[in-house]
């Protein structure tokens, strides 16, 4: 049975290529993929903001759209969190539907690693490349162990995946996995602090040495590409997808800067 | 005094409102923790990393000339022992009747029950309060404890008292872990040794 | 590193399902409160200082990680924590009288206080009936909860906070700005300015080392002229009556030895079933706390130091009962206060205790404090980014983060949800159940960003692009992509 991808909103509607690059990858492992259209959002935004009533029905949509797939993959461990972990408050427990997409949706990573076994990428991405643990993926899908639990094993599905690209260097931030800061709403509700957290991030990615910081979700990397541009640091960033298919690198002072000029 | 019998069968009434359920929990496993090759060293280096000087000794006759090179001591005013077998001691605790006539203590010597190895602890227990003041109003202390008695750690330990039986019936006690002299880092940070209690800690494990 | 203290905080008032918060939360100083975000842009604001601060808990942070490290069965330690804490606060009617019991027989006077008024009365009363004028404390946020040095001196009473953390704070008429680092917030500069105010130490002079011996020497007067000790408690246990308290400066210790009153507040919650659980918890707190291997030293007291002492317990309630029937936020009364929680949190260290308006902050404050008084307090779940770092340290496994997200929740069924939080959510809803709607809304947006001139979305009223760019527009969303390259390929193809 074909693989259902789930599209973050934000994705959709401002990275299209990071979608692009996760179908092609899967495909590239032999999978069929199919995008159900409709697609909208998982119901993050509200559920955070404490909007339960308005969440419900956004979630409730979301698992009727992918109720029929036995595997829904999601380019976003924050996305997949909420579906995993925080979907109870919109469903009876025993509603079938929901245990079904709970149980059959995966972050891309994990996806990779633990159902497809990648094992080879045939991808090359020759540059300097640190991760960004996005903080849903690594403390609520623990895609790698915590800094504050990395005792004994010491799993990171990003790292093992960015191991098989050619050409690849792989550098370190000082902190391992701090929060860039995004945080959703956080980070206009709290912006001086999250906009403080996301510097300092910056900083101790630069400070590695690092060309680019890659994360498995594409909203703290809006966030810290946001800084980036605005401040001219000589960093980028990408979606784990489009290393993995060995997009080109764009450096920053090579983009645009947003919207008008 | 006020009354809090009210307030008392209030909060005791609030808590029995609803009846929660919780399983008692599971014992530690003692397979499961952590032991040292060897404790002496695990204790020696644990405990010299918070500050305290270790004194590998063969017999409490060793106490004394140790404690001769060390000019704080051999410039001391008052030295109170209660190990009168490695140091004598220049006044008499029985005279001592109020706790704050140690006011001006230099230097205490006190037994140690038993070191904990994790942690670089040492179980001591006062007989009364005036040893009890002893402890922690004393510029400089000095435990002698037996590294025979060594406990693997926290788990041991109170298997230990509990089999000592040091609280619940034997009524009153006062019991202290000690681990180091005391100390803050309530400036910005920065470790500073001798903050209300002992300056230095001299601990001599005996056989 | 200042003593580990105590307490917890929840004042009055409901938590979760049950009634609604506190009139007399005790927790509600009369200043006028602002929000979260904007004492955290004051604190912000002083990029250095920030730095500075962020540093100090993080190297703190680093010591646990190393301690914790080098526990093998350290993730085993905490889930026997946890499970200790489900099951005390279960039997806690049950506990709670098996100690009050067990401590009678050592010679332990129990008090009961349902709030803090009533456990600063019942401390006041204790003292003015022996004629007591001078009281040395040693750290205790319960006290601090119940505000208790305030009331005992507007009645005439001499409060001396003997941790050196405190005694800057008092002497500078502040509060801790953290449970376990209550002047992390204050440089050594500032500590010299305060000394030399107070203490008459050189001016100008900062060392701490030179700070300390002159607050060491202030403070043993105190000691020695004190009439009554109190201290905190760590922990309670049933089985024997006695009580722990933990510190590194021996204060505690000095002040409920010297005088012939002890006095000890206890929040209820401090409770333990059994003697050997205390090994779980002083293994993990001090190296939660501060990371070393344990406290300089893990009191325990049994009864008062001799026949003329006396021994006093108060066992305050002060909202804890209401929290206890909440089964989504209970477990927050499994917090030990050792602080782990504020060192690593991100907020926290960019944004400093006070900004959270509460005597307990960072995460576990902002689990408690809107218990006490959630419209007060409405800020704090939201002072998070949900990264759940505070989870992965908290050494009694309490789920802080799902516990923030779900105050969050809490707020918005007690329609507690402002109209600017509540009203774009409402549009957002009812885009998303729309997708044809969604789809034309991104595409006029994105047409918008590109054709309209920067200052459209770059202006003081878009609070993302403050300081950050909006992301580049593409001109397809994946949608449309998708429908392009692959449905109507594929239409082809077949």
């Amino acid at each position: 049975m074909a693989v259902a991808l789930f599209v973050p909103c934000y994705i959709d509607q401002f990275y299209p290529d990071v979608a692009i690059a996760t179908l092609e990858l899967l495909e590239r492992q032999g999978l069929e993929v199919v995008f159900p259209s409709g697609q909208t959002c998982c119901g993050q935004p509200m559920a955070n903001t404490g909007c339960s009533a308005e969440a419900a029905p956004v979630a409730r949509r979301l698992v009727e759209l992918f109720a029929e797939f036995d595997q829904v993959v999601c380019p976003s461990g924050s996305c997949t969190a909420m579906v995993r972990h925080h979907y109870a408050d919109y469903f009876e427990p025993d509603d079938p539907d929901y245990q079904k997409v709970r149980e059959s949706t995966f972050e891309l990573c994990e996806f990779l690693t633990d159902v497809v076994g990648v094992d080879s990428l045939s991808t090359r991405f020759p540059h300097r490349v640190s991760v960004h643990q996005s903080c849903h993926g690594l403390r609520e899908l623990r895609l790698a162990a915590s800094s504050e639990t990395r005792f004994g094993d010491r799993r990171d599905k990003l790292g093992e995946l960015l191991a098989k690209v050619d050409g690849i260097t792989l550098t370190s931030p000082q902190r391992l996995d701090e929060c860039c800061g995004f945080g959703g709403t956080f980070a206009v509700n709290e912006v001086d602090v999250s906009v403080a957290m996301g510097r300092d991030r910056i900083a101790d990615h630069v400070g590695s040495d690092s060309e680019v910081i890659v994360a498995g979700d594409m909203s703290c990397l809006m966030h810290l590409d946001g800084l980036i541009r605005r401040s001219g640091q000589p960093i980028t960033v990408m979606h784990i997808a489009q290393v993995l298919m060995g997009r080109p690198l764009v450096p920053t002072n090579q983009r645009q800067l947003n919207s008008g000029r | 005094m006020v009354a809090t019998s009210n307030s008392r069968q209030t909060i005791l009434d609030r808590l029995k409102t609803i009846p929660i359920e919780a399983p008692t929990a599971a014992a530690i496993d003692p397979d499961r923790l952590v032991k040292y090759d060897d404790p002496v060293a695990k204790f020696t280096e644990i405990v010299t990393h918070v500050g305290a000087q270790v004194h590998l000794v063969e017999s409490t006759a060793e106490v004394a000339p140790r404690l001769a090179e060390i000019a704080e001591f051999t410039s001391a005013r008052l030295i109170a022992s209660l190990v009168p077998e490695a140091v004598s001691g220049n006044f008499s605790l029985a005279q001592v009747d109020d706790p704050h006539a140690l006011a001006r203590l230099d230097w205490a010597i006190v037994p140690g029950s038993f070191p904990v190895a994790e942690n670089g602890a040492i179980w001591v227990r006062p007989g009364d309060a005036i040893e009890r003041t002893m402890l922690f109003l004393t510029q400089h202390l000095v435990i002698i404890v037996s590294r025979g008695e060594m406990v693997m750690h926290m788990h041991d330990a109170y298997r230990r008292l509990r089999q000592q039986d040091h609280f619940g019936d034997r009524g009153r006690e006062f019991g202290v872990f000690i681990s180091g002299p005391s100390k803050t880092a309530d400036i910005e940070q920065s470790l500073v040794i001798g903050a209300h209690g002992c300056r230095t800690l001299q601990i001599f494990l005996t056989p | 590193m200042p003593t580990l203290m105590p307490l917890p905080v929840v004042s009055n008032g409901a938590a979760g399902d049950a009634n609604r918060p506190g009139e007399h939360a005790a927790d509600n100083g009369p200043v006028p409160h602002r929000d979260h975000p904007s004492m955290a842009h004051d604190f912000v604001a002083n990029v250095e200082r920030t730095h500075w601060h962020d540093g100090a808990l993080w190297f703190v942070r680093n010591k646990r990680d190393a301690q914790a490290s080098a526990i093998p069965e350290w993730e085993y330690l905490r889930e026997t924590a946890g499970a200790i804490k489900t099951e005390a606060i279960a039997r806690l009617p049950e506990l709670l009288e098996q100690f009050e019991a067990n401590a009678k027989k050592l010679g332990v006077v129990v008090h009961w206080a349902i709030d803090a008024d009533e456990h600063n009365r019942i401390v006041l009363d204790i003292l003015q009936s022996r004629g007591i004028m001078r009281l040395v404390k040693s750290k205790s946020m319960l006290t601090e909860e119940c505000h208790l040095n305030a009331f005992l001196e507007a009645r005439g009473i001499e409060v001396i906070d003997t941790d050196l953390g405190e005694r800057i704070v008092q002497l500078r008429r502040e509060t801790p700005s953290h449970i376990v680092l209550p002047a992390i917030h204050i440089k050594k500069e500032e500590v010299g300015e305060t000394f030399h105010q107070h203490l008459g130490t050189e001016a100008g002079a900062s060392d701490p080392q030179y700070l300390t011996e002159a607050a060491r020497g202030h403070l043993r007067g105190k000691f020695l002229r004190g009439e009554a000790g109190l201290t905190g408690v760590n922990f309670a246990i049933a089985e024997t009556g006695g009580f722990v308290v933990c510190t590194n400066e021996g204060n505690a210790d000095l002040g409920a030895v010297l005088p012939q009153i002890h006095i000890a507040s206890m929040g209820m919650e401090k409770i333990i079933p059994r003697l050997e659980d205390l090994s779980v918890f002083t293994r993990l707190l001090a190296r939660s706390a501060t990371g070393q291997p344990i406290t300089t030293y893990t009191s325990h007291f049994h009864g008062p130091r001799d026949s003329e002492g006396e021994l006093h317990v108060v066992i305050v309630d002060n909202g804890r009962t209401a929290l206890r029937q909440s089964k989504t936020f209970r477990a927050a009364l499994g917090c030990i206060r050792c602080g782990a929680c504020m060192n690593t949190c991100p907020v926290f260290r960019r944004s400093g205790g006070h900004s959270y308006g509460a005597t307990v902050p960072g995460p576990i404050g902002s689990v408690l404090n809107p218990a006490s008084d959630d419209v007060r307090h409405q800020s704090l779940p939201y002072a998070c980014s949900l990264c759940g770092s505070c989870t992965d340290v908290c050494p009694v496994k309490i789920p802080l983060h799902h516990q923030l997200l779900a105050w969050r929740k809490e707020f918005g069924k007690r329609g507690l949800l402002k109209i600017g939080k509540t009203l774009p959510m409402k549009a957002a809803s009812h885009l998303f159940r729309h997708p044809w709607l969604f789809q034309t809304v991104g595409r006029w947006g994105r047409a918008a960003m590109r054709s309209l001139p920067r200052i459209a979305f770059v202006n003081r009223f878009n609070v993302w692009s403050r300081d950050r760019e909006l992301p580049t527009p593409p001109s397809q969303s994946f949608s449309s992509w998708y429908r392009q390259n692959r449905e109507e390929k594929n239409g082809r193809d077949q």
